[in-house]
């Protein structure tokens, strides 16, 4: 085992029927550490996430937290433990109102002892959350949303904050809030894996980014990488690259 | 062997299996005493039924509950038409003259059975089989529900809350028998038709059979209309067996034991419909002749009443919680050990 | 023809069925499960009531709810935990098994005979005001309905687990990867519509005072089409269409001759029908804002 890793993905198989998702990921993320993932649609990104909530079932390997494996637990005794997850496309219940959503996200805690603090510290950070709190989420915009949806996620004081594609339908100037946001969340020395589509941005921002394409990790790749378009096309794309001319990303 | 010999095999074992199944059960009643015998030739006609469920039901992954409002339409007109004139306007007097002053013989009974069966399933279908999954199986318990009410209170047309007394049981073990596998073969045809086919391909993937530009309501719809045909001239065979029938016979107790014997024997294969609907007769026979005492092989017991009953749903749930394939398993009758 | 009359007993039968409705929305709402079986529930608490013939309401009553509830955490636990990822019909079927199960095991132990229930004899009594005729166990119905449906809006809208439920029924997948605990929220909800059903078959005896194996099935069958007609997915909605649905019942016995309501059950039916056709997401229900079923 990776010394002190906090989340230790090892040989993570997922099938869909027959159908292979992921194949044998691993690597580890450190306390404290942000980590990115990216990959081209259909990569199996989300299945990945969704392997760790253990929403979906494993057909191998194994996913230990803090040492403990993962393997036999409910994608709610996972939450509780301490991961908490910003789904993709937002999820966040409708014809709820922001302020229950934001409840909801404390379900996981494991602690009541600071909610104040946290819930002033989340309203500080996304103000819409606390202007907002007796409407219907569902009438929020996209990019609210998607603010509430991290919010309720810090409620719930996590270890592991792990987002999927958090700047999925987003216009640009809401993903750099989010992203500032994100920021702000790091600094506060929070352990985050996001998961995007948006290769630059993300490898820019996380600490060293893994490409994952066709269910496996073709590699690790670092912020300096950003820039290096060759690099990217040649993990997305495997060895034969020569009909691209774009990054995938949109 | 060529490849096209290999599917001639599996088409004729698909086929004959169930065919032989019932040709032996069948010879197989003759052994037994009369009472027993006529519970054979009522689970060959039972089986019928289900077989007209499997048309719709397998080939499309739609569940129906209603279909025994086909059984009825066709159980109560040839019951109609069957029985004597003059006796008929005795009982029933407000019939609808053409219903009342007519007479038909056997066959044609089957034949007026299956048509209105097949036209009122074709009516209905059309708006239902746009239904999916849940709100199908409520639409359909609904029509169940419709078509028990107008039967048992439109006097014009029917009994009335009285069962239709003497009708010509004109049902034995050959006609029982014939009717069961005429159905087989007509359900076989249909699901190795293109159109059989088209609709199983939907099955699994809606979206994509539709992507492929399968018309799903228009291949639902004729499934859905030929099941009620096949049920309307099952219905039609039950009444000639039992000698007369009740909209309580034709309600929600068939409906269960149809459902119930289609999902024991598996609900994706023909071969599931004959196999769950014979095997789970024998099983309600074993049981109902227990309840009034029996011996099997020198061994006296008596079960209590009811148990029959109870048995069927708990077997039902076992089967849907550990077995949801049913005993078939989805699959067609294949000799084992041959591809 | 006195109306008033007709409205007020009209009002009394439709809040015994918004009980039953709510009851059947919450578990809906909860496990996206049509129960056919939820009738039966009524007819155990019918037959308890016959088996404690004689014995003092103190301790019928409670006991009446003991088994309603102990039977509804039965079904849950035995024949709908398991199957709570298959197919919304594989589900439907399992109910009817459930259903069919039950009604047999009524019909071996008790027969089709109706079976006394002998309990609040004292609600069939009158009194009158002015033109009116009206039964105790009328107002009774009335406001234990009323009393029901306030306590159990308070839990959903002003409990933590209500909060949980509502999230469940809102997205499962992501309420439980908020860490709510779905199996208790649903085992809460069961006991909370056997509580309602028990209730309901209580006020339900002075009108019907004999059960039998089939007494369940009108009344589910009749609150499951009210529920479906109001609008599955959102409680307000079922509710109601429960209360329509009993009220209409009602109305409808009182003002048409007898050879006219013969075909009300094929109105019904054919409501919901239409209703599934048209309109799935319910009469009395706005548009979601997100797509179901």
């Amino acid at each position: 085992m990776t010394e002190s890793a906090l989340l230790e993905v090892s040989n993570l198989s997922v099938r869909y029927g027959a159908v292979p998702a992921l194949r044998d990921v691993s690597f580890a993320v450190r306390a404290g550490e942000v980590v990115g993932v990216v990959g081209p649609n259909g990569a199996g990104k989300t299945t990945m996430l969704s392997a760790i909530m253990r929403m979906v079932g494993w057909s191998g390997g194994d996913v230990q937290f803090r040492g403990e494996s993962l393997a036999r637990r409910s994608p709610d005794q996972v939450a509780r433990l301490g991961i908490a997850l910003v789904p993709e496309g937002r999820q966040i219940f409708s014809d709820l109102t922001v302020g229950e959503n934001l409840r909801l996200g404390t379900v996981a805690r494991r602690s009541r002892g600071a909610l104040q603090r946290d819930l002033d510290s989340v309203i500080e950070l996304f103000p819409v959350v606390g202007d907002f709190r007796d409407r219907p989420a569902g009438l929020l915009s996209g990019g609210q949303q998607q603010q509430l949806a991290i919010a309720r996620a810090l409620l719930a004081d996590p270890d592991l904050l792990v987002l999927d594609e958090p700047s999925l339908g987003l216009a640009p100037t809401v993903i750099d809030a989010v992203f500032a946001a994100l920021d702000a969340i790091r600094r506060a020395g929070r352990t985050i894996v996001i998961v995007e589509q948006r290769a630059q941005r993300t490898i820019a921002f996380a600490d060293r980014t893994y490409v994952l394409a066709d269910g496996r990790i073709r590699s690790e790749v670092g912020p300096g990488d950003a820039g290096n378009g060759e690099l990217l096309r040649a993990s997305y794309f495997g060895v034969d690259d020569s009909s691209q001319t774009h990054e995938g990303a949109s | 062997m060529s490849d096209r010999g290999v599917s001639i095999r599996r088409a004729a074992q698909a086929l004959g299996g169930p065919i032989a199944l019932v040709l032996s059960a069948g010879l197989v009643s003759l052994v037994f005493s009369r009472s027993i015998e006529l519970r054979f030739h009522n689970a060959f006609v039972i089986t019928a039924m289900v077989v007209s469920v499997y048309v719709f039901s397998g080939n499309s992954g739609v569940i129906s509950f209603g279909h025994v409002s086909f059984v009825a339409l066709g159980a109560f007109s040839a019951g109609m038409f069957s029985m004597g004139v003059q006796q008929k306007g005795a009982v029933f007097k407000e019939l609808f003259p053409f219903i009342k002053d007519n007479h038909l013989g056997n066959v044609p009974t089957l034949l007026l059975a299956a048509a209105l069966g097949g036209l009122y399933a074709l009516i209905i279908g059309i708006p239902l089989v746009r239904l999916n999954g849940l709100a199908a199986g409520i639409a359909t318990f609904a029509v169940l529900g419709i078509s028990r009410n107008v039967l048992r209170n439109w006097s014009k047309v029917g009994p009335g809350a009285k069962a239709i007394p003497a009708v010509e049981e004109t049902t034995g073990l050959a006609q029982a028998m014939i009717a069961l596998i005429v159905c087989i073969v007509v359900a076989y045809a249909y699901q190795r038709s293109p159109s059989g086919r088209r609709l199983r391909a939907t099955r699994e993937d809606v979206a994509a059979a539709q992507g492929v530009g399968v018309r799903i309501y228009r291949e639902r719809l004729i499934a859905f209309a030929l099941s009620g045909a096949m049920a309307g001239f099952a219905g039609a065979v039950y009444v000639h067996l039992l000698g007369s029938v009740s909209t309580e016979q034709v309600y929600l107790d068939l409906t269960f034991l149809v459902l119930a014997m289609l999902v024991v024997g598996g609900i994706n294969s023909l071969w599931g419909a004959v196999l769950g609907g014979l095997s789970v007769s024998l099983v309600n026979t074993v049981l109902t002749e227990g309840e009034k005492g029996m011996s099997l092989f020198g061994w006296k017991f008596t079960l209590p009443t009811s148990t029959s009953g109870i048995v069927l749903a708990a077997l039902m749930a076992v089967v849907l919680l550990l077995r949801p394939r049913g005993l078939s398993n989805g699959r067609e009758f294949r000799v084992p050990g041959t591809r | 023809m006195n109306y008033v009359q007709y409205f007020i007993d009209a009002v009394a039968l439709g809040s015994l069925y918004a009980l039953v409705a709510l009851g059947i929305g919450l578990i809906f709402g909860v496990m996206r499960l049509v129960n056919l079986a939820h009738g039966e529930l009524l007819m155990a608490g019918g037959y308890t009531l016959f088996a404690t013939n004689g014995w003092s309401a103190f301790v019928r009553v409670p006991l009446v709810v003991l088994v309603v509830v102990a039977l509804a955490l039965s079904m849950e636990r035995l024949a709908f935990r398991p199957l709570r990822d298959a197919s919304p019909a594989t589900m439907l079927v399992m109910t009817f098994a459930v259903s069919f199960l039950l009604r047999n095991i009524a019909q071996k132990r008790w027969s089709s005979q109706g079976k006394a229930m002998n309990i609040f004899a004292g609600l069939s009594k009158a009194f009158r005001v002015g033109d009116l005729r009206i039964r105790y166990v009328t107002l009774v119905s009335i406001g234990v309905g009323a009393v029901l449906l306030l306590a159990v809006n308070l839990f959903l809208y002003r409990t933590e687990i209500g909060l949980q439920m509502r999230a469940v029924a809102s997205d499962r997948r992501i309420a439980q990867a908020l860490g709510v605990r779905i199996n208790r929220i649903v085992v809460t909800a069961f006991v909370i519509a056997g509580v309602l059903a028990a209730a309901a078959l209580l006020l339900f005896v002075p009108q019907r005072p004999t059960v039998t194996p089939d007494f369940g099935l009108q009344i589910g069958i009749l609150a499951l089409i009210g529920v479906v007609v109001g609008g599955m997915d959102r409680l307000a909605p079922a509710t109601f269409g429960g209360f329509a649905i009993g009220f209409a019942n009602s109305m409808v016995f009182s003002l048409l001759p007898r050879g006219q309501r013969v075909f009300l059950d094929s109105a019904l039916y054919g409501l919901v029908i239409i209703v599934l056709l048209l309109r799935p997401q319910g009469l009395f229900q706005r548009e979601r804002l997100t797509a179901r079923v």
